[in-house]
């Protein structure tokens, strides 16, 4: 095989990967959010809820609403005058769209595994920069957010300043908070984060590093998971408010408020592009759950059961690359678990606390997030230190 | 830079079906609008800021850059020694307490 047709073969890798990535996000995950999302607050609410929905007589308690909501909002009138230049708005639904979309390239949704003598994983775009590359995305979806918000006026331009302020905040919040676990990890790689989580260090590993004089000790008594949650439990609730304010998701989306903005940024837009905010709310929904998946629950990996061990103890009965196969199945199914355990988590805030202002969202990152992550920092820093540079 | 093919592949595909409802609103077909004599006038009002945003804004740039410049030595101080640690609170010590002097002197808000 040439270079050339190496390289034609694996672009047709990558547009298939491209395609599947978008239809799973776009046509599985988005309306499951959706579905759940509503399920969800009923059952908080004590309501039964979505459920009316039926195709050929099957309902499937609802699952076909996101359908149907689709469609309605499809022929949603605008309320904007003719006299709006609607090139210039149309413009902001659709860069949040776009710039919520490309940080799942860098969401790794696997590990490596090896099949024949080829070796694959999960991943379209191994980029360098990793969470860096997802934090500049995130940036540009809260700069769109000003944008559509701006180009309105009124109460869209009102909408754009609480983005802005907010989206701000978070953004400082996130960065810090997340500082520590980039200490322990030392890496931007989410996969590399996950790699290093799949092991598990001794429970009573300080007092012993600490009386071995920092030199790597023999790991007695028993292990527990080297999960980002068990080694820095603050950093995940840290991370997770903080991320939910940069995302602008509910309760600190006051910069779209029904009651007293009449939607705020997107009070201008109807149809196709009143669809497209939904649908980032429920992409960044999802990112910041497999985020927090990766970067604190160990990704994919197996409790007690490294990758290595998994395949090895495997492959002694049924040989090397069906050991791979369903290595990688209960990888898939150990992510799903923690992936929806955080979507609910999400959805469970969202429907018990009410709307904060934008300026309690800005009090929050400024004043409690971001001296809280200092601390948690320098913490950090000193317990690395006096384990002599890791916890494993 | 190879692996932002994959990048520029997902840009092509979720960007061109964007593109063309971009195209789509902006003739107005995206969605059916009112007339205009029914709509609100709400879209003329203006808005301003106050002092405290750009406060809010500065304070931003100066910790978020120095944020940067921590990942970096969160990245690259490897084996960690004694000195990595104080240089790095060397440099935190500062913007704590230009954080704090700031937050005191009410540049966040009440």
């Amino acid at each position: 095989m040439s270079s050339e047709e190496t390289l034609g073969s694996a672009l047709w890798v990558l547009v298939a990967a491209a395609t599947t990535l978008l239809g799973v996000l776009l046509g599985v995950l988005v309306p499951l959010v959706a579905w759940a999302e509503r399920k969800q607050a009923a059952l908080v609410a004590g309501r039964p809820g979505i459920g009316r929905t039926e195709i050929a007589g099957v309902g499937l308690a609802g699952l076909f609403q996101p359908l149907a909501d689709t469609l309605k909002l499809l022929g949603k009138r605008g309320r904007e005058p003719a006299s709006v230049r609607r090139a210039r708005l149309a413009w902001g639904p659709a860069l949040i769209v776009v710039a919520t979309v490309l940080p799942f390239a860098a969401i790794p949704w696997s590990g490596r595994y090896t099949w024949g003598d080829t070796s694959f994983s999960l991943l379209l775009a191994d980029v360098e920069g990793g969470i860096l590359y997802i934090f500049a995305l995130a940036a540009m979806a809260g700069l769109a957010t000003v944008w559509s918000g701006a180009a309105q006026g009124g109460v869209g331009l009102i909408g754009a300043f609480r983005s802005a302020a907010r989206g701000l905040s978070g953004d400082l919040a996130l960065l810090f908070s997340l500082l520590p676990m980039l200490l322990i990890f030392g890496s931007l790689r989410l996969a590399e984060m996950v790699e290093w989580q799949d092991s598990g260090f001794a429970l009573f590993g300080l007092p012993a590093a600490l009386s071995a004089n920092a030199s790597p000790p023999s790991a007695p008594g028993p292990t527990w998971p080297a999960w980002g949650i068990f080694l820095n439990p603050p950093a995940f609730v840290l991370v997770l408010t903080a991320a939910s304010v940069r995302a602008g998701l509910p309760p600190f989306d006051a910069e779209s408020a029904d009651a007293e903005l009449m939607g705020g940024t997107r009070s201008a837009h109807a149809g196709v592009s009143l669809g497209f905010f939904a649908l980032a709310a429920r992409l960044q929904t999802i990112l910041v759950a497999a985020l927090l998946t990766l970067v604190f629950l160990g990704g994919w990996s197996i409790p007690w059961f490294p990758q290595t061990t998994l395949v090895a103890g495997i492959a002694e009965y049924l040989g090397e690359g069906v050991a791979n196969a369903i290595c990688l199945g209960l990888h898939l199914a150990s992510f799903a678990c923690k992936f929806v355990a955080m979507v609910f988590l999400q959805l469970m805030i969202r429907s018990s606390l009410p709307r904060l202002g934008y300026e309690r969202s800005m009090d929050l990152c400024w004043k409690i997030i971001l001296p809280a992550a200092f601390i948690d920092l320098a913490l950090t820093a000193v317990v690395l230190n006096a384990l002599g540079g890791g916890f494993a | 830079m190879a692996e932002y093919v994959g990048v520029l592949i997902l840009l092509a595909l979720i960007g061109l079906p964007t593109l063309f409802c971009v195209a789509l609103a902006a003739r107005g077909q995206g969605s059916p609008s009112l007339a205009e004599a029914e709509s609100s006038a709400s879209h003329e009002a203006q808005e301003t800021a106050g002092l405290g945003f750009f406060l809010a804004a500065v304070a931003f740039v100066i910790l978020e850059g120095a944020g940067l410049l921590m990942v970096v030595w969160a990245l690259a101080s490897g084996p960690r020694g004694q000195a990595g640690w104080v240089q790095a609170a060397l440099f935190v010590l500062p913007l704590a307490v230009g954080f704090a002097y700031a937050w005191r002197r009410g540049a966040l808000g009440r």
